[in-house]
């Protein structure tokens, strides 16, 4: 691999952090078909340099949310249990599954994200619960709110939350993403989380989620430093700037625009699996 | 009942430990980077097997130490639950204790399982 290719994985990288970061999806849900579809680099390998960047951005991500007290750590204690254990099994099915295989499942999940982005849509959280014997009420302070006001919330239904947890968990070890695509909207609509609260507790989760698998790429020599370097570095790069941009961005157009560049990737790697030859794609 | 999930001092220790492991992982990652362009030209195209590692490492080899690198960041979050384990058993709550174990102990499994199912 040439000096130039590792640059545009860098770029490409640092594009796909400013995206994800966006839209709140992550950066690996576009990094891994581009690198895939346009750079021709095997999906195995795409998918484990974007699950080490994962890891790095949710390092980062979750030390901001710590010291602003947002993440639920005790409910990520207990949601991490099913969700790791999904991770493994998603890790060996990413190893052992052939690449046309993992390319109709990372269509079908980008296909389910578009649709999780269309109808996404934050739900108020009731007033905390007086009855809560595992201690998980929580509260954080949110400024956006009458400019400043301690939000208190109990999860709830705790089964369902983690049963889907440990899905999420699956498709983030098997595609190498982060997963904050499941866990926010289902932690949100399920368990009643406030939406901030939810996005601090899977930036938090996504680390030991997406070690699980890492650890399984790693021994397997899936982890290309030629390709995984530039995007840990790209991808890093990206998000910080696209939480920045974020801030002043304008939400509803921004999501659609990435609805169709996630559409035209989702479908391009679909007709790849499908073996139809796509203008452009290696 | 309104309670904070863990103690504040907890969660910034907890914060600032993150950043200073993925920060030592990505020192290495940079090191290596330049280590291989010096010395081949070109970043490496494969990750050295951790029983390689040391006597790799005290050659200054530069696969070595990006894998080093990585594995140091993938370190990071396993770093988060001892320290979530050890604050927990230090404020006697002895049920997220044993979660946060609970959790390290699938991490240490999917080792395991990796070393058992590589090349299967």
């Amino acid at each position: 691999m040439d000096l130039l290719t590792e640059l545009g994985i860098l770029l490409t990288a640092a594009g796909a952090g400013v995206l994800g970061s966006l839209v709140g999806l992550g950066g690996g849900v576009f990094v891994v078909p581009i690198l895939s579809v346009f750079f021709g680099i095997p999906l195995k390998t795409a998918i484990a340099a974007s699950g080490v960047s994962v890891v790095v951005n949710s390092a980062a991500g979750a030390s901001v949310y710590l010291r602003d007290g947002m993440p639920n750590v005790r409910l990520a204690l207990l949601m991490l249990v099913p969700t790791t254990v999904g991770s493994i099994v998603g890790g060996l099915l990413a190893v052992h599954s052939s690449p046309n295989a993992l390319r109709i499942v990372y269509a079908v999940s980008l296909f389910g994200m578009i649709i999780v982005m269309a109808r996404r849509g934050a739900r108020p959280s009731p007033p905390p619960a007086e009855h809560d014997p595992l201690g998980l009420t929580a509260s954080y302070y949110d400024r956006a709110i009458d400019g400043g006001t301690e939000v208190c919330y109990t999860p709830r239904r705790l089964g369902p939350g983690m049963s889907i947890s440990a899905g999420a968990g699956m498709i983030s070890g098997m595609l190498g993403i982060g997963g904050g695509a499941v866990q926010v909207p289902a932690m949100n609509a399920i368990m009643q989380v406030p939406v901030k609260a939810a996005t601090a507790t899977s930036t938090f989760m996504v680390g030991p989620t997406v070690v699980a698998s890492a650890l399984i790429y790693y021994l397997n020599d899936l982890i290309d430093p030629a390709v995984a370097i530039p995007a840990v570095l790209g991808m890093m790069l990206g998000a910080q700037s696209g939480a920045r941009l974020a801030r002043r961005a304008r939400g509803v157009l921004l999501v659609r625009i990435l609805m169709v560049i996630l559409f035209y990737l989702a479908t391009t790697v679909f007709l790849q699996a499908l073996g139809i030859n796509v203008p452009g794609a290696r | 009942m309104t309670r904070p999930a863990i103690a504040p001092e907890l969660r910034l220790r907890l914060a600032s430990g993150l950043r200073i492991v993925t920060l030592i992982g990505m020192v290495f990652l940079i090191v290596g980077t330049v280590v291989s362009l010096v010395q081949v030209g070109d970043l490496p195209r494969a990750t050295v097997p951790p029983s390689e590692l040391p006597e790799r490492l005290l050659a200054l080899d530069a696969p070595a130490i990006v894998s080093l690198g990585f594995l140091t960041i993938l370190l990071a979050p396993v770093y988060g639950l001892i320290s979530l384990a050890y604050g927990c058993l230090r404020q006697r709550d002895r049920f997220y204790a044993a979660a946060a174990g609970l959790v390290l102990t699938i991490l240490v499994l999917s080792v395991v399982i990796a070393l058992v199912t590589r090349g299967a």
